[in-house]
Order: structure tokens, then C-alpha cells, then sequence
């Protein structure tokens, strides 16, 4: 890896929810969402982050593009920070002023989950992909007009769509709009934040193309979220494992599903069904649920449902490193676990 | 599928909705059968139909939604009821739910009352059909909860279910429908809410509790995996109607239909190793309200030819067992 195709550089970001209590609202606990993460991102890659609900993947998500605000740690990102200039430096997010953030904007984009709360019903299609656009004072109006109809082609609907309103739409057509509208300032960076989990199965598969081909188009790098490890297998060059708060484990995909080095990748990739029926699978049951990121464990967050656990994982918390060519863990043990992955057949 | 007098028939089902936009046909001519202690997967897409069959079968269809047509069969020990013909709101449904056919959903806190203990809820279903005293309900109410993998049932049993997190709220939940030995469980979506660690643990239980009650178990998912894991039998439902059915082998190795192999085709899977680029399902599912001549899935269907866009296929037999609704496997008509 080079460390001029980096265009985004996390380290330890943290992102603590206070949970407020009582008349006087305060503050009793905190909610470690996001614990410590650290992350790099090359140029048109895609980088899948994969977890549970509640492991704080979408808030590691909205708090790189600044929609969150951080409580600690930095976002390197290689964006503009005034309108003369080309976006050759580096430049930290989390501190940025508003006015940089909002530039920023038109570097980092966002495509969401749900296709419906994410349209504005009362705009028509066509305002909601142009809105970007409208924001930042970029075009004239007829300018941005005739850019609307080139997006909505791009992403696979018809340019007289644009005067129609988000109800006329399936939940795919939807989630068109919402990448059309995130691609309309030509970003360097998507988050794409469960983009295909609330589709239908045959949908999917179309929407997963779509982003594949717009990669390709656009030159585009994506974030991807998501807790489908199959969608995640398919569509990532790498991919990090988050668990509490925390990433366990990051590495290219073949190598993070095929050698597997922390024992929550090796339990969450055994319990994925697989569609077929003579598959044997030898599921790993974890037990229990994933605590409260409010209380997480002592030592390592994942010890109570590990099956490996030793006294070192209780007492003390492992340290996030390298164990092999790009491949980083964080687990007392990981030299010594032989794990299973899934077998190349 | 098995030998013997089937669990239920379904033979000719319709149900349509009447609403101010029109009538939806939810469900629009179905058959099949469920063989006793057998599990049936039934796969499709949102709209397609899976779970207003599972609530006819249940007796649970309510205006504006209307059984136009066909008979529901149950085959109890003495007799053959037609649950299309019982009242709704009647004594005999009442009787045959719970203790003959038990429902579990997608999300729990539709069936479990928030304001109640756990215990206390599945104490009440025991009692309502009889046979047992207060105490003697009690107890098997605990043993129902350790059964379903609760731990520490005899404390739990005094939880509200908001106490619970969601993977332990569908166990209470499948504690609560088994509490009666139903001959048949339908099971709705039960682990698409859950996260992948927790669906694994109530797949697992539920094909344990198939073994030690010897229920029948109707199982919808848009999930192939997840039918994979634990079906005997599929039908694959779109818009409506059942296109294929088959034993769970034949479904995934012989597909007949294209939207069934469209299906299987648009589906990135963890088997497969290397880029390989999705091959989608053009087009969007048709509207319950639009009524299409035809067969319904001929206009993203590669393989349409002239007489699919004329007539509505049957389900034939294609294969001994093995039925799919395509002019692809049926003699020129």
C-alpha cells in the first residue's frame, strides 16, 4: 500500500452518547459507540464494514462524514478546503470549521438505508437529485437541470422521472434517487450505509450492480456498511470487522474469509446460512447477547461469548496490530488460534 | 413429500383485499400440502403473498381482506375441518389455534403483551386450553422456557418482555406457541429482525424443538439460506401464486423456474470465491391491484415467449415431485 493513494485516514475515533437522567438531565453513563477505531481508505477501493446491530458501524460512518461530531480521535481526508484549491493535502475533518465542512461536502457523500425516510415527499425527483447541487451554489438552474437528467439516466431511471414525487416509486427506484442525489457533486468518497438491506432479494442484486458499475464510472470509493457478510464478501476489496465499539479485525477479503484471525470473524462467518442445502455447516454458536456498549466487559469486549477465552482476555484489553501483510487484529491469542474460514472450493 | 394423510391441504386458495384502490389479489389461486412433523419453507418477496397464506391457514384473514375461494384442510384425529368455512371470531378456530396450529412472527412484541410478565403469558395460554390446574401450568410454563434455551427460567419467568432483548423475546415467543404441542407451527419471518449470531441460535432451537415435539413447521423467509438450513420442502411464491415446488434438494440443484433460478442467480453467496458480478432480475415485482394477463412474471422473464403473455400457466408436475408454473416444462398447449 502507498500512502499517497490514502484518501482517508481514521485514527481513534471515539464517539461517547452521554445517557442523561432525571429533571436536571444529567449525565449518568455514556454510551461508547464508537471506541477506538482506526481505519484507512485507498483510492476507489471499497472497504466493507461488517457488524451487529448496535456495534456502531453506522456511527463510525456518519461521524467520518462529520453528520455526528466526534469526541475524539482524527479524520484525515484528502479533500478541498477552500474553493481555489485541488484537494492535495490532507486535511482533518473532525476539526474543520463549518464552512470547510460544508466544501467537504462535495468530497464525501452519503447514500442511506431506507429508501423511503430518506426522500423528501414533497420534492419531486428531480429537485431531491438537483439538491446537492442547489446547496453548495454550484450551476444555474438550467445547468443543474440538464446534470439531474444525465444522473437519473446514470443510475438506471428515465429523465422524465424528475418531475414525479418519491411515492410514485418502488423501494429500489428510491434508492436510485438517493444515489443519484449522493453522486450529483461528483464525490470522491460514498458512505453507503446499508444501501441494499431493506430491498427485496431480486432487487438487490440490481442495486449492488448499479454501485459496482458507478464505481467504475465515477471512480468513486466507498464506505460500505453493512451486516450481510455475503453482500459484504461480494462487493469489498477489504473489509473490518466491528464488535462494541471497536474494530477486531481488518483485511483484504479473501484473506480476513479465508484466515480468519479473531474468533468473532470465524463465529459470524459460520452463522450465515448458506443456500445450499448440502452445505454441513459447523456453526459456531456464540452464546448469549452482545452487552451494552453502555457496560461494556472488562478485557477484551468479546470474552464472554468466546469460546478461546483465557484469563488475559478478562483482565486486560488486546492491543489493535498487525499480524500479518495488511492483515490487523486485535486478540491476545491470534498467533496461536488456528481458526476456521471458509474453505475456496 | 411424505406418506400418509397430509396435515393440511391447501386446494384453490384465494384471498383479495377490498380496498379504496381496489382489490389486491394478496393471493390468487394457491395449493399445496404440509405432510405431518415435515417442514415446509415458503420463499418470496415482499408482496408476494407468503404471509397472508400463513394467516388464512391461521383463520386470521379480516376485512377488507376476503377468502374468495378454495379450501384450507385440516386433518385432525377424527375428522376433516375447512378452516375457509369456521367464523373468524368462532369457538372452533379459537380451539384449533394454539393447541393445533400456533403462529410465531417476525417481531415479537406483536404477539407478547407488553404490560404482562412472560410467564404469566404463557401460563394463560396453557390454562385457555384446559387440562391443567394453575400450578401444574406454572411449572410447565418454566419448563417451556428452559426448553427454548432461556437461561435462569425460573427469574425470567417474572421478566416483561422489554426486559428481554429481542433474540430472547422470540425464544418466549416460541415457548408461548409450543405451550400447547401444536401438530403445526407457522412461522413468520421469525429471525429476519435478528442479528446473524442470534438467528443462528433460534434456527438451531427451532429444528431441535421439531425433533422433540414432532411439529409440522410451515417456515416463510425471503431468506434462502435460511430455507436451505431447515426445510424439507419449498414452494416459491410470486406475486400471488405458487411458480415452483419442489423438495428442498431439487429447489436449490434443478431449479425449473427462471424467477426461482433468477433468484438464485441474484444472490451473492459466501460459497463463492472471486468477483463475479450479480446476475439481477431485471424489472420490479407487479402490483397486487394491476391485473395482468398471463403469467405474471413473463415481463422480467428472459425466457417469455408469445403463449405467456396469452395465459396464466398451472402448476404441473414437472419432475415426479417436482411442479413449476412455466410454459418452459409443460407440452405445447
Amino acid at each position: 500500500m502507498n500512502a499517497d493513494d490514502t484518501l482517508l485516514d481514521v485514527r481513534r475515533l471515539r464517539k461517547y452518547f452521554p445517557v442523561r437522567k432525571g429533571a436536571l438531565q444529567r449525565r449518568v453513563a455514556q454510551i461508547k459507540a464508537v471506541d477506538g477505531v482506526d481505519l484507512t481508505i485507498q483510492y476507489r477501493e471499497t472497504l466493507g464494514l461488517v457488524g451487529e446491530s448496535g456495534c456502531g458501524k453506522t456511527t463510525t460512518g456518519r461521524t467520518i462524514l462529520r453528520l455526528i461530531e466526534p469526541t475524539e480521535g482524527s479524520i484525515l481526508f484528502r479533500g478541498r478546503t477552500s474553493d481555489r484549491d485541488d484537494g492535495e493535502a490532507m486535511i482533518d475533518v473532525a476539526t474543520a470549521t463549518p464552512a470547510q465542512v460544508k466544501l467537504l461536502r462535495r468530497d464525501m457523500q452519503i447514500i442511506f438505508q431506507d429508501p423511503y425516510s430518506s426522500l423528501n415527499p414533497r420534492m419531486t425527483i428531480g429537485e431531491i437529485a438537483g439538491e446537492p447541487l442547489k446547496i453548495q451554489g454550484l450551476m444555474t438552474r438550467s445547468e443543474r437541470e440538464a446534470l439531474v437528467l444525465d444522473l437519473l439516466r446514470a443510475v438506471g431511471l428515465s429523465p422524465d422521472h424528475a418531475r414525479r414525487y418519491p411515492h410514485e416509486f418502488s423501494g429500489g427506484q428510491r434508492q436510485r434517487i438517493g444515489i443519484a442525489r449522493a453522486l450529483a457533486l461528483r464525490p470522491q468518497l460514498v458512505v453507503a450505509d446499508e444501501p441494499v438491506s431493506a430491498l427485496d432479494v431480486s432487487i438487490q442484486a440490481q442495486v449492488i450492480n448499479l454501485l459496482q458499475d458507478l464505481q467504475e464510472q465515477f471512480g468513486l470509493t466507498y464506505l460500505f456498511i453493512a451486516h450481510d457478510l455475503s453482500v459484504v464478501k461480494h462487493i469489498s476489496n477489504r473489509v473490518a470487522v466491528m464488535y462494541l465499539g471497536k474494530i477486531v479485525e481488518l483485511a483484504a477479503t479473501a484473506e480476513l474469509f479465508g484466515n480468519p484471525k479473531h474468533p468473532y470473524s470465524e463465529a459470524l462467518m459460520s452463522a450465515v446460512p448458506v443456500a445450499d442445502p448440502d452445505f454441513k455447516a459447523q456453526r459456531i454458536l456464540l452464546q448469549g447477547d452482545m452487552p451494552s456498549p453502555m457496560n461494556p466487559p472488562t478485557g477484551c469486549h468479546f470474552h464472554p461469548r468466546c469460546r478461546y477465552a483465557q484469563d488475559i482476555c478478562r483482565a486486560e484489553a488486546p492491543v489493535y496490530r498487525a499480524v500479518g501483510d495488511s492483515h490487523f487484529v486485535s486478540c491476545h491469542r491470534a498467533d496461536e488460534l488456528s481458526l476456521r474460514g471458509l474453505r475456496s472450493s | 413429500m411424505g406418506d400418509g394423510a397430509p396435515l393440511i391441504e391447501v386446494k384453490g386458495l384465494k384471498v383479495h383485499f377490498h380496498t379504496e384502490d381496489g382489490v389486491a389479489r394478496a393471493v390468487d389461486g394457491v395449493d399445496f400440502t404440509i405432510a405431518p412433523e415435515r417442514t415446509l419453507g415458503v420463499v418470496g418477496e415482499s408482496g408476494c403473498g407468503k404471509s397472508v397464506t400463513a394467516r388464512a391457514v391461521m383463520g386470521l384473514i379480516e376485512p377488507p381482506g376476503r377468502i374468495e375461494q378454495g379450501e384450507i384442510l385440516l386433518h385432525l384425529r377424527d375428522k376433516v375441518v375447512d378452516i375457509c368455512r369456521l367464523d373468524p371470531r368462532g369457538r372452533e378456530i379459537r380451539d384449533i389455534r394454539g393447541s393445533e396450529i400456533a403462529m410465531i412472527f417476525q417481531e415479537p412484541m406483536t404477539s407478547l403483551n407488553p404490560v404482562f410478565r412472560i410467564g404469566d403469558q404463557i401460563v394463560e395460554a396453557i390454562l385457555l386450553h384446559g387440562g391443567m390446574g394453575r400450578s401444574q401450568a406454572h411449572e410447565r410454563a418454566i419448563e417451556l422456557l428452559d426448553a427454548v434455551g432461556i437461561p435462569m427460567p425460573r427469574q425470567r419467568f417474572e421478566s416483561f418482555p422489554h426486559q428481554l432483548s429481542g433474540g430472547m423475546r422470540q425464544r418466549a415467543m416460541i415457548a408461548m406457541a409450543m405451550s400447547c404441542n401444536p401438530r403445526l407451527l407457522i412461522a413468520d419471518e421469525p429471525t429476519t429482525a435478528l442479528d446473524v449470531t442470534i438467528q443462528a441460535q433460534v434456527i438451531d432451537l427451532m429444528n431441535a424443538l421439531r425433533r422433540d415435539f414432532n411439529t409440522a413447521i410451515m417456515f416463510i423467509t425471503h431468506d434462502l439460506g435460511v430455507i436451505a438450513g431447515m426445510a424439507d420442502d419449498v414452494v416459491v411464491m410470486y406475486s400471488g401464486k405458487i411458480v415452483e415446488s419442489a423438495p428442498v434438494r431439487e429447489i436449490f440443484h434443478n431449479p425449473k423456474h427462471p424467477y426461482t433460478q433468477g433468484l438464485m442467480n441474484s444472490i451473492p453467496s459466501l460459497a463463492v470465491w472471486g468477483a463475479r458480478r450479480l446476475k439481477a432480475i431485471d424489472g420490479v415485482v407487479p402490483s397486487p391491484f394491476a391485473h395482468q394477463q398471463g403469467c405474471r412474471f413473463a415481463p422480467r422473464c428472459s425466457h417469455a415467449m408469445e403463449v405467456c403473455r396469452a395465459r396464466s400457466p398451472e402448476l404441473l408436475e414437472a419432475a415426479p415431485g417436482h411442479s413449476a408454473a412455466c410454459f418452459l416444462h409443460q407440452a405445447a398447449p
